[in-house]
């Protein structure tokens, strides 16, 4: 069991939804019980209309909850004064930063709203703050460069060194990974579990790159219209707790491989003898086509045959003998087996 | 700590220091102003002027300067920082670039209180109409009737999150007041058309140095509440939902920059009419000088240029040489035009307001 005093956020009964006490009242998810530990990095994933992005909004009261209640730190969340909860929750709404003519260190100073005079005026404390997440983010060289010359993943480290200037112990990110090129989501989830672990600070995104998420995170909030399950990413894998993410869909998640997969059906069984990397992509290749390798399977058989630098790839039934020189070459030669 | 200074002069640094800016344009103020003060039917040089100043010289055009020219330039400069500082809060309050001091429908309702008065009830009771200009009713009634709208527009906006809906209603609140107006000046007098009209037309020379007093007294309360919400204002450049993020309250921060707008375009409309178009020009035209969206320099960057702006619109409104004077609308609509029309053809370059 988790020890509650660690715990910086817990839900009670929370209920999140809209039009609260009122006859168009709409709830999204089952009541919620859930909770967030110092320094943990943390999924929130789920299909689209699940209700992410509400909740993420209700744990930051920048949307109202149905029922239930939110502790931050020991006390309820309406119990925070506006200014007192941006120094404790901070966050990074989806899409790209709408500002232009604004510099790097300028909006990234504003970060520093909850913190300075009622002039907003920066001191000396301020500056190193803003300065260091500048860096933190990897931006140091573009801090007076203009928020509209940034590439959108720059865009997106910008904002999040503004959360981060706002030195809170809590980070929440609505979908910072969409809009980012592949390498760019790899990097920006790298870098919020890098600054999780390195500031303590307990980070909560949602996100639709499950693959990234599930090998990164902490612990995984799991959320559909029945609820959220929560716990480490291996748990709910081994639990099946993925199989219904995205019930409804044919997609179903391959535990041993860690991914979601679109079933084929199996139009042929052939065997299939080789080894190593080959043998992984070749039965990757045919599987696509709906020929499944099994072991007990006598003919046809494909045999991967690697001698010095050359492989080949050789095709036996009971009528034909064939031999291909690459993965292509095989799959154009087996469509036209299946098609007969 | 090397790195850090670097950074800071990196994020402030730019072809022309700021300092230089500032000083470059109070020059150009005080230079329109005193220009300003040379311009008008009555020939007064500049050595006129220094004579005057350093205790001789020609006493009789003291009354003309004292009586005409300064309260002239002086309502100028007010009425230039108030419009201007009203159209930057509501450009960054409702994110949008062609928002004004006068959307919020301060102008309407200001003709709305002229005209009840000036068309209304002077054809119920016959008045004078000079009587009627010139005089603190017209300032009232324009006063009275942005209030009104003002009190419309807190109702809604109180209510409302979107602040796209307060924008489009407040549109809706000036068409249906200016509706009235209309129906108002089809029913009215051939005589008491003209002088609304001349109202409307804005005019920098009626004030009194009474009026000046409560001119100046309103703009600066205004000014205030402007720099107290620096801070605000700047949060609001993220847009609504980052700003509630920050801390900032918005619905309060909404009202607050509400009323300054009010305060500053509300005043300046009922002493000079609706001067149109510095309102809107002005914020862009500083965006582009200081390369930047933060209030810090465009609060007291927009006060300065509006004032040189006005200052400008003033002294080509009175042809200097050719003893007639043009409706100062007609001025900086003129110039405004070709402004905004630059500014939105080299927008994607170089102008985004936020």
């Amino acid at each position: 069991m988790m020890k509650a005093g660690t715990d910086i956020l817990n839900t009670d009964s929370l209920v999140v939804g809209y039009n609260e006490g009122t006859k168009n009242e709409m709830t999204l998810m089952a009541p919620l019980n859930l909770s967030v530990r110092q320094g943990e990095m943390l999924a929130l994933l789920g299909p689209n209309g699940a209700g992410k992005s509400t909740l993420l909004k209700t744990l930051a009261r920048l949307h109202p909850p149905v029922k239930g209640n939110i502790i931050l730190s020991g006390l309820k969340l309406e119990q925070y004064h506006n200014m007192e909860l941006a120094r404790k929750i901070s966050f990074v709404f989806t899409g790209t930063a709408s500002v232009y003519n604004m510099s790097v260190f300028e909006l990234v100073s504003l970060g520093r709203f909850p913190h300075t005079n009622w002039l907003g005026r920066l001191d000396k404390t301020d500056r190193t703050i803003v300065n260091r997440s500048v860096d933190s983010v990897g931006l140091s060289h573009y801090s007076g460069k203009k928020i509209g010359e940034l590439s959108d993943g720059e865009k997106q480290r910008a904002m999040i060194a503004r959360a981060l200037a706002q030195d809170t112990a809590l980070i929440l990110l609505d979908e910072p990974t969409a809009f980012l090129d592949l390498p760019n989501r790899y990097e920006l989830i790298y870098l919020l579990r890098r600054l999780s672990a390195e500031n303590n600070k307990s980070v909560i995104f949602s996100s639709h790159d499950i693959h990234i998420a599930i090998r990164e995170v902490d612990k995984v909030w799991l959320a559909d219209q029945n609820g959220i399950v929560q716990g480490a990413p291996e748990d709910l894998a081994l639990r099946g707790a993925f199989d219904n993410l995205f019930a409804g869909s044919e997609l179903s998640f391959d535990p041993g491989e860690g991914i979601f997969t679109y079933p084929v059906r199996t139009r042929m069984i052939i065997k299939l003898i080789g080894e190593g990397l080959d043998l992984y992509w070749t039965a990757r290749a045919l599987n696509r086509l709906g020929i499944r390798a099994e072991p007990d399977a006598v003919s046809p058989s494909v045999t991967i045959v690697s001698e010095g630098p050359d492989t080949r790839w050789l095709y036996e039934s009971s009528v034909v003998k064939k031999q291909f020189s690459d993965i292509y070459n095989l799959i154009l030669y087996m469509k036209e087996v299946l098609k007969g | 700590m090397t790195g850090t200074a670097k950074n800071i002069n990196r994020a402030g640094s730019l072809a022309i220091p700021r300092n230089y800016i500032f000083i470059m344009l109070v020059v150009i103020l005080i230079v329109l102003f005193i220009a300003d003060l040379l311009t008008g039917p009555v020939r007064i040089s500049l050595s006129d002027l220094l004579k005057l100043i350093s205790g001789e010289g020609d006493q009789d055009i003291l009354p003309v300067l004292y009586e005409f020219r300064l309260p002239r330039a002086l309502t100028a400069v007010l009425a230039g920082m108030a419009l201007s500082v009203s159209g930057l809060q509501m450009q960054t309050v409702f994110q949008n670039p062609l928002a004004g001091p006068y959307v919020l429908g301060i102008s309407s309702g200001a003709s709305l209180g002229v005209a009840v008065l000036v068309l209304g009830l002077s054809s119920v009771i016959s008045f004078n109409i000079s009587l009627v200009f010139n005089s603190w009713a017209i300032v009232a009634a324009a006063w009275l009737g942005s209030g009104l709208v003002l009190v419309l527009i807190m109702i809604v906006s109180v209510r409302l999150r979107d602040i796209m809906t307060v924008l489009i209603l407040g549109i809706m609140f000036a068409s249906a007041v200016s509706a009235l107006v209309s129906i108002m000046q089809y029913f009215s007098s051939e005589s008491m058309l003209k002088s609304f009209v001349i109202w409307t037309m804005g005019s920098l020379g009626n004030l009194s140095w009474q009026q000046l007093n409560v001119l100046s007294l309103s703009v600066l309360a205004g000014l205030l509440i402007s720099v107290l919400s620096v801070k605000k204002l700047n949060a609001l450049l993220l847009g609504e939902d980052y700003a509630m993020s920050i801390g900032l309250k918005i619905k309060s921060a909404r009202i607050l920059i509400f009323i300054s707008t009010s305060i500053l375009a509300g005043s300046v409309t009922a002493f000079c009419g609706p001067l149109a178009f510095i309102g809107i020009a002005v914020p862009h035209i500083c965006r582009l000088i200081f390369a930047s969206s933060s209030h810090n320099y465009l609060l007291p960057g927009t006060m300065l240029c509006g004032s040189i702006a006005l200052l400008a619109s003033d002294i080509i409104s009175q042809l200097p040489g050719s003893g007639r004077i043009l409706p100062v609308n007609s001025v900086t609509a003129l110039i405004g035009i070709p402004v905004l029309v630059w500014i939105i053809l080299r927008r994607n370059k170089f102008i985004r307001f936020a």
